[in-house]
């Protein structure tokens, strides 16, 4: 059985899970998603979960429902994603790591350096 | 949404204790009904009383039927899986498939040899000879070949391998979402059927302590782990339950007084497993 963590409820962990999923090309745009029962059956969860987690991805614009048809994920899913892991960066990952600088008293030039080196290594 | 399943007030008494006192609940179509308690608490004594296995006192009406007084009728969409093996031993289970092609109108035989196709269990193998893994597989396997719209499992998994259990709920949800049914799950193992419920009902001695659906209880609890700093703040608006951790503390709380705590902690959802123990024991 999945295994869930314990800092937020099923449905939104569920949802999570499919962004990074559609952000990884694993579900194309356009594409169907898998049925709630599908997910429901190989997640032993219930459908209602299911279901819910698919209805905040329908609300953020990245899935829309086709009657009679399912789930399929919305075309500009993916710059839509890009555009809110950027905003999620500038607002909470900078921040933090503004403050670790300021903790280790690293200036800014060292912390580009070390940047470079490590972008570069990939 | 079709109410598949209702009971009123039901109460049974017997000789020297009260097994059950004023139940009720109500199931509709697409529920999944999570049944907890102690051993002891009346989960049984209910299940029997669905079944008319035994009198009992109040309402009970499944899919429109009386569990006694229409009892054969009723018995064409109800199914019952215990938590011992209740098919024959002595049949194959070839015979078995016969037998209840015979007995049961809406038993369809090639769906129940199409599901058993892909296990291990061989037609000609005696009952007796079958794990028991194998055994609730082909209790199953016979359930869903039928026109059953409510369907109760007593500890469905007691005992099984973690293969079996996951054969098992998989074949079960496949099976629940093709069509318009209620299922009642007891069982004992809390964590393990707690994504799979949309209501929990919990018992303590023969009562009714929690009656909500799933989605009511992670707005209605949650979870805070707080510096014991806080500790007489938090338990001045009387937590539910607690639980020691290094310098911090878990509380369980009612979501009425989620905006004083918020800022003192950090808010976790609440696990079916901690309120179900909330309700068994209090806090001390």
């Amino acid at each position: 059985m999945t295994d869930w963590n314990d800092n937020q409820p099923i449905f939104r962990q569920l949802s999570e899970q499919i962004s990074s999923q559609i952000l990884q090309g694993i579900w194309p745009e356009g594409e169907a998603l898998p049925s709630i029962r599908t997910v429901a059956a190989d997640l032993k969860i219930n459908h209602l979960t299911v279901m819910k987690s698919y209805q905040l991805l329908v609300d953020d614009g990245l899935v829309e429902k086709r009657r009679g048809q399912g789930m399929f994920v919305a075309v500009g899913a993916v710059a839509l994603l890009k555009q809110a892991k950027r905003t999620q960066f500038i607002d909470q990952q900078v921040p933090q790591i503004a403050d670790t600088l300021r903790h280790i008293n690293m200036d800014v030039d060292e912390f580009v350096k070390q940047l470079r080196i490590q972008m570069k290594g990939e | 949404m079709t109410t598949l399943l209702s009971a009123q007030n039901v109460t049974k008494a017997y000789s020297d204790k009260i097994g059950i006192q004023n139940l009720s609940f109500e199931l509709k179509a697409g529920q999944v009904l999570g049944l907890l308690g102690h051993n002891g608490a009346g989960k049984s004594t209910l299940i029997q009383s669905l079944l008319g296995a035994h009198h009992f006192q109040g309402e009970i009406r499944v899919n429109g039927c009386h569990p006694i007084h229409d009892h054969t009728e009723m018995m064409n969409h109800l199914s019952y899986i215990s938590d011992v093996n209740v098919l024959p031993d002595w049949m194959t289970v070839k015979q078995l498939l016969k037998y209840t092609s015979g007995v049961h109108p809406s038993f369809n035989i090639a769906k129940a040899n199409q599901t058993l196709e892909a296990t291990d269990i061989k037609p000609n193998t005696k009952i007796k000879h079958l794990s028991k893994g194998m055994k609730v597989q082909l209790h199953l396997a016979v359930i869903i070949a039928t026109d059953t719209k409510v369907l109760i499992l007593d500890e469905p998994t007691l005992g099984l391998d973690l293969i079996y259990r996951e054969t098992f709920y998989r074949h079960l949800l496949e099976w629940f979402h093709d069509g318009e049914r209620a299922l009642i799950i007891a069982s004992h193992e809390v964590a393990e059927i707690e994504h799979l419920i949309t209501d929990v009902l919990i018992l303590k001695q023969g009562q009714c302590v929690l009656s909500e659906s799933m989605e009511s209880i992670e707005e209605d609890y949650f979870v805070v782990d707080a510096p014991n700093t806080h500790q007489a703040q938090i338990e001045a608006l009387q937590p539910l339950s607690k639980q020691a951790g290094l310098g911090s503390t878990k509380w369980l709380l009612k979501s009425d007084n989620r905006s004083q705590i918020e800022s003192m902690g950090t808010i976790y959802p609440v696990k079916l497993a901690d309120l179900f123990l909330a309700t068994q024991m209090g806090i001390n």
